[in-house]
């Protein structure tokens, strides 16, 4: 039989539906390559054995005795550790909170476990999910999150260990969040599908607050389609969280009826890495035969002064108290010991300044994309970066990143999927944002995209099984 | 950057340096400095766009509950 870690959700899901696969093997499989594969890649911080064989014992159980709670039950997961769990610790990446247990369950992980799934580990993260103004890779208390595609390269961030653990085959799929890149980075670096759901699409009570506004979870996985399944699981109203959309989401697995109309923002890649550019361009090749793609500008508005400014105040507030506490010492970057100071000095007229051109910024951006079904871009302008290297020489904010500004600001969709390779063999991924409430739209376009693409099914060497 | 915020920006360093400086270096409180830099280019951005006195900010406050 074809071996398991690879296999996308869906097939892997027919095959222990059909007795054909054992949950509790399979757990152990993936819990063994945690602990070996995963503590190379610096990937885990907690491994939940005793808890995963038991949720694993009682999905065989159930499957055995005819109960199938649907395409998750018996399946293997991850959760980035901003993620409260009864009983385990939640570290949000830091070392001073190595075992601090935050005694609930977040929405997300107690629907999960409805679904049946198994949580085999708490994945690493950038300390703060990089609320701290992190440069550098070495920012978690697990280390640097190492890419399995070249251990000397980072693995992206800051839902590192989401991205490597999927990527590596140690897990069947993972929950990452972003405030600002947060999924996509990993998904691009790693070679996998990551999904930024629209912002309330996913319940984040239980998870660290790190901007109210702009926080979002959502889906890491092999394949777009596994993105759907997963985040038909955790979506959805919750009372816990006001800001979460009030109407349930169904996955709708169904190509579109019509010929999508995409398009690309003029000057997106001038400033990408070449083997970003030359892959897009391939990509965008592909795209067009199934595909319209016009390319379009933007009516100008300081997008990322806005979006940065949002997220400095917020992230300011959110950890105040903590920083003024002196605990922000201890983390592991040396700059993120005084990396959170600078703006605690911005002005409460600036943030409502900000929020009110977001109102202009969301209306500009809905305009321009509705005659479109999605804007195309490159997940991000570089592939993976050198493990030791700052990959910011500078303050956060200074750099340009429109795609990012807008589809975080104006809480877009966006899913992320593996568009080729650089030559020197790491992986480059191509992002497909949407309009609001349009998951659908754009899983519908990724899906496409890789089935006439095979880039989602090359594995990195050193981790085949 | 411009003049006035140059001095802003020395100004608000200091508010830094009150509130934090015992933890920082002087090669830090440089780093710092950008920082405030930084988000005083994103303040003067943000100015260039003129905003009516209805355009509110985009989140909504709503009282507690439903009206029955």
């Amino acid at each position: 039989m074809k071996s398991p870690i690879y296999t996308p959700i869906s097939e892997l899901s027919k095959q222990i539906k059909k007795g054909r696969i054992s949950p509790v093997e399979l757990t152990e499989t993936f819990l063994n390559r945690l602990e070996t594969i995963g503590s190379r890649l610096n990937a885990v911080v907690t491994l939940t054995r005793g808890l995963a064989l038991k949720q694993a014992r009682n999905a065989e159980k159930e499957i055995d005795e005819g109960i199938h709670r649907g395409p998750l039950h018996g399946i293997p997961w991850g959760a980035k550790d901003l993620l409260s769990t009864q009983g385990i610790p939640t570290t949000w990446g830091a070392e001073p909170f190595r075992t601090r247990i935050i005694d609930t369950d977040a929405t997300v992980v107690k629907r999960l476990r409805d679904a049946g799934s198994i949580l085999c580990a708490k994945l690493a993260m950038i300390e703060f999910a990089g609320g701290m103004g992190y440069r550098q890779p070495n920012a978690s208390l697990t280390g640097p999150p190492r890419n399995p595609w070249n251990i000397d390269t980072w693995a992206g961030g800051s839902s590192s260990g989401s991205g490597a653990a999927v990527a590596a085959g140690l897990i069947s799929f993972a929950i990452g969040s972003e405030t600002w890149g947060s999924i996509l980075s990993p998904a691009n670096n790693c070679g996998v599908a990551g999904l930024r759901p629209t912002y309330g699409r996913v319940s984040r009570h239980g998870a660290m607050a790190l901007c109210w506004t702009l926080d979002k979870i959502g889906p890491i996985a092999q394949t777009a389609n596994d993105c759907g399944i997963i985040l038909q699981a955790i979506a959805g109203p919750d009372s816990e969280d006001s800001t979460t959309i009030q109407r349930q989401w169904k996955y709708n697995p169904r190509p579109l009826k019509q010929r999508p109309h995409l398009a690309v923002l003029r000057g997106v890649v001038d400033d990408a890495n070449q083997d970003v550019r030359d892959n897009f361009d391939n990509a965008l090749k592909t795209i067009r035969g199934f595909a319209d793609v016009e390319e379009i500008d933007l009516p100008y508005l300081p997008y990322e002064a806005i979006t940065r400014t949002i997220l400095n105040a917020e992230a300011a507030s959110s950890f105040e108290d903590l920083v003024d506490s002196g605990l922000t010492q201890r983390l592991t970057a040396p700059e993120d010991h005084w990396g959170p100071y600078a703006r605690s000095i911005l002005l409460a007229t600036d943030y409502i300044r900000a929020m009110r051109l977001r109102g202009k910024m969301v209306r500009t951006v809905t305009e321009v994309m509705k005659p479109f079904n999605a804007l195309v871009a490159p997940s991000a302008k570089k592939p993976a970066t050198p493990i030791w290297e700052e990959f910011r020489k500078v303050a956060p904010g200074t750099t340009k990143d429109v795609m990012g500004a807008i589809g975080n600001g104006c809480g877009l969709p966006a899913i992320s999927v593996p568009d080729g390779f650089t030559s020197l063999g790491l992986p480059t991924g191509i992002q497909f944002m949407g309009n609001p409430y349009e998951e659908n739209t754009i899983l519908a376009i990724a899906r496409a995209y890789q089935s006439m693409t095979n880039w989602y099914t090359r594995h990195p060497p050193d981790t085949e099984p | 950057m411009s003049k006035r915020s140059k001095r802003e920006a020395e100004i608000l360093l200091s508010l830094v340096n009150a509130r934090y400086g015992d933890r920082v270096t002087a090669e830090e409180l440089e780093e710092i400095q950008k920082g405030i830099d930084s988000i005083l280019d994103s303040s003067e951005a943000m100015h260039i766009v003129k905003l009516e006195n209805g355009d509110e900010p985009y989140q909504f406050f709503k009282p507690y509950g439903e009206e029955k």
